[in-house]
């Protein structure tokens, strides 16, 4: 068959439009969960991710380009994450990426990343290995935005004075254990843990071990488990009608578990976290306010982590001048972007410091008590 | 503390609480085990279903606790027949793999199905009686798990009478025996192939409505509830019910004490521990019968 030059020549042409305007989009992309016990963190980070494009784009873009934000399915498994990375970088051809929510994931992710030579933004894991192994740490493309593991349970330690005996309940991961391991390392000498009780991260029976520490009396619980299963774990200790504190880690400030806080029967648990939605300030409300208006909800610390690490990378891709890997990691390196809790920095090890907070029920009600500096 | 009788009375109260829960959630596949021979995939998913379902009727069609449990059996009932004609029926003479595979196919279907419906945020219903606490002699009895024994009790006492008094159940039991002679003497395996996927699912509703309240909602909630169900349908003898709630029954104890007495890390272990000694020591699990050959 004979195809007319004419025809042959404008097919090559539009197909050249094609792929002029997919060069002029700068594409961001996403590994985290979708499907899995995790899907609604993954939720969140998506709704975040296509909000803070969205406020992007309506402002013109960045170098006058249109921002795309591409989220694939890790279910938060290590395996699965990489499988997700390959695709975003190889096949969407992102110019950077977001780390995972599960710290598993996000450590799989760093070499695959070293390797395609693109930025890699953490933005919600906490363990402290991601920043040892990244910048002067050895892989020079990783940043994180959030503080770490190590920060948090300095703080925690810190607010633990009086307490004499704690009693710890745990989820089985690699951020349980290691933050509980963080926390025991900087322990003041007269805390004494009397029990360390470690669960699935999607458990639901909390009857047992609640039975024991109703019989053991401490002074408080060492809480490290998220959303779900704190909902579930709060839920059953009503039951039991305890007292002691919640402290150490639990998500007081998520949406998930409010109709519990707002009970009562927590007053004097306390947090520290990276995030809490309802802290108000100006940089915060502008987020808030049109997160809420879409999708009827608060943002959740992992929907925050997002938002940022987004504006974080438009930032130094605004003052590289160019989606050039090597120009943005060098402006990245040296950004002081204003962000919600005050300015994102990175040190030698590419780990912003920022402020964490001091939430505590008091009549129902979660207060930010304090902002403390991480370090 | 460890020899406080208060204290192992109430490990005892809670692992009765539990493990009648395991036994409901389980009896379902059972049945449908024993009467068939087919493994359900998509049980846990029945299960998660009901969940929604029942959040569905209570928080946006605002019907009370009790009516919208109701409705959400009977619509389990119908969601079992359809799965049944779809799914198994079709698969009646070719060999168990294909319902192992249609069924696991039902379950992503349905999972992801419920997550674009409702979101992935977890939601949580409310039960009339989950503040309701019974102090007896210092150890507590919660209202909506006693809800949940009840319901075992009750749902137990009529799936036994229904087998052995109903026409359908007697046409269930030939099934189980011998499907070649049921065809010779009238009975429709397709007919009773539906019959037994409605009454497991209604019997996994009735767990679903019965146990949802106590904890979170979430479109993965099933893969749980299917793992404990398998390991107690395995203990128990595959395919007997009567099996399936004494190892519910057992696990939940097991899982109380180790879990009170040892540690979470230690609890964990249990279900599949206890599993793989059955299949080393009495593959044909509690109540089930040696194979002759």
């Amino acid at each position: 068959m004979r195809v007319p030059i004419q025809r042959l020549l404008a097919g090559l042409f539009i197909a050249s439009l094609g792929l002029q305007a997919a060069a002029q989009e700068i594409k961001i992309g996403l590994a985290g969960p979708v499907t899995g016990p995790l899907a609604f963190l993954g939720q969140h980070m998506k709704w975040a991710g296509e909000l803070a494009t969205d406020e992007i784009n309506q402002k013109g873009g960045v170098l006058g380009r249109k921002l795309v934000f591409l989220m694939q399915d890790s279910a938060c498994r290590p395996a699965d994450a990489v499988a997700a990375a390959e695709r975003l970088l190889n096949q969407d051809k992102v110019d950077a990426m977001l780390g995972d929510v599960c710290s598993g994931a996000t450590i799989a992710l760093m070499p695959v990343l070293e390797k395609a030579q693109r930025p890699l933004i953490v933005t919600v894991s906490t363990h402290p290995d991601i920043t040892l192994r990244s910048g002067s740490g050895g892989n020079k493309w990783v940043f994180r935005t959030v503080p770490h593991d190590a920060m948090i349970a300095a703080v925690v330690a810190k607010q633990l004075k009086g307490v004499k005996t704690l009693a710890i309940v745990a989820e089985d991961t690699d951020y349980g254990r290691g933050a509980v391991k963080l926390l025991k390392e900087r322990l003041p000498a007269d805390v004494k843990i009397i029990s360390e009780d470690y669960f699935k991260q999607t458990e639901t029976d909390f009857l047992p071990v609640l039975t024991r520490i109703r019989a053991s009396k401490p002074d408080a619980i060492g809480t490290y488990v998220l959303d779900q299963a704190a909902l579930n774990l709060m839920k059953q200790y009503t039951q039991f009608g305890m007292t002691m504190p919640l402290v150490g880690r639990p998500p007081l400030g998520s949406g998930v578990v409010a109709p519990v806080v707002s009970s009562g029967k927590f007053d004097g648990s306390w947090t520290v976290y990276p995030y809490y939605d309802k802290y108000s300030n100006p940089q915060n409300d502008a987020f808030t306010k049109p997160f809420i208006e879409r999708h009827k909800q608060g943002p959740h610390y992992a929907a925050y982590g997002v938002y940022e690490g987004i504006n974080v990378l438009a930032d130094a891709i605004r003052r590289a001048g160019t989606t050039d890997p090597n120009a943005v990691r060098e402006a990245l390196e040296k950004a002081n972007y204003a962000g919600i809790l005050g300015p994102i920095r990175f040190d030698a090890n590419h780990q912003a410091t920022s402020n964490l907070m001091l939430l505590q029920i008091d009549r129902g009600a979660v207060v930010v008590k304090d902002l403390i500096p991480a370090q | 503390m460890l020899t406080d009788p208060v204290f192992l009375a109430q490990l005892a109260a809670n692992g009765v609480a539990v493990g009648l829960g395991y036994a409901l959630a389980a009896i379902g596949l059972a049945l449908v085990f024993g009467i068939l021979g087919q493994v359900n995939f998509a049980h846990g998913e029945l299960y998660m279903l009901a969940a929604f379902v029942l959040f569905w009727a209570t928080a946006q069609l605002g019907l009370p606790y009790a009516a919208a449990a109701l409705l959400t059996v009977a619509l389990m009932a119908g969601a079992g027949a359809v799965l049944a004609q779809v799914v198994i029926v079709p698969n009646l003479d070719r060999s168990f793999e294909s319902v192992i595979l249609g069924t696991l196919a039902v379950a992503v279907i349905l999972q992801n199905a419920v997550r674009l419906t409702f979101g992935a945020t977890p939601l949580d219903i409310a039960s009339p009686l989950e503040g309701v606490t019974f102090d007896v002699g210092g150890v507590l009895l919660f209202g909506q798990r006693l809800l949940v024994c009840a319901v075992f009790v009750v749902a137990y006492a009529g799936l036994a009478a229904l087998l052995r008094f109903s026409a359908i159940g007697r046409a269930m039991r030939a099934m189980s025996q011998n499907r070649d002679a049921c065809v010779m003497v009238g009975i429709d395996p397709r007919s009773v192939t539906r019959w037994t996927g409605a009454l497991g699912a209604a019997l996994v509703g009735l767990a679903g409505v019965a146990i949802a309240p106590l904890f979170d909602l979430y479109p993965n909630m099933g893969t749980e509830v299917v793992f404990k169900s398998f390991a107690v349908v395995i203990i128990g003898g595959m395919g007997n019910v009567a099996g399936a709630a004494l190892a519910g029954l057992v696990l939940g104890l097991a899982e109380s004490f180790a879990g009170g007495l040892g540690s979470a890390v230690l609890r964990e272990g249990i279900a599949f521990t206890v599993m793989i000694a059955m299949l080393l020591a009495r593959p044909q699990g509690l109540f089930g019968r040696s194979v002759r050959v």
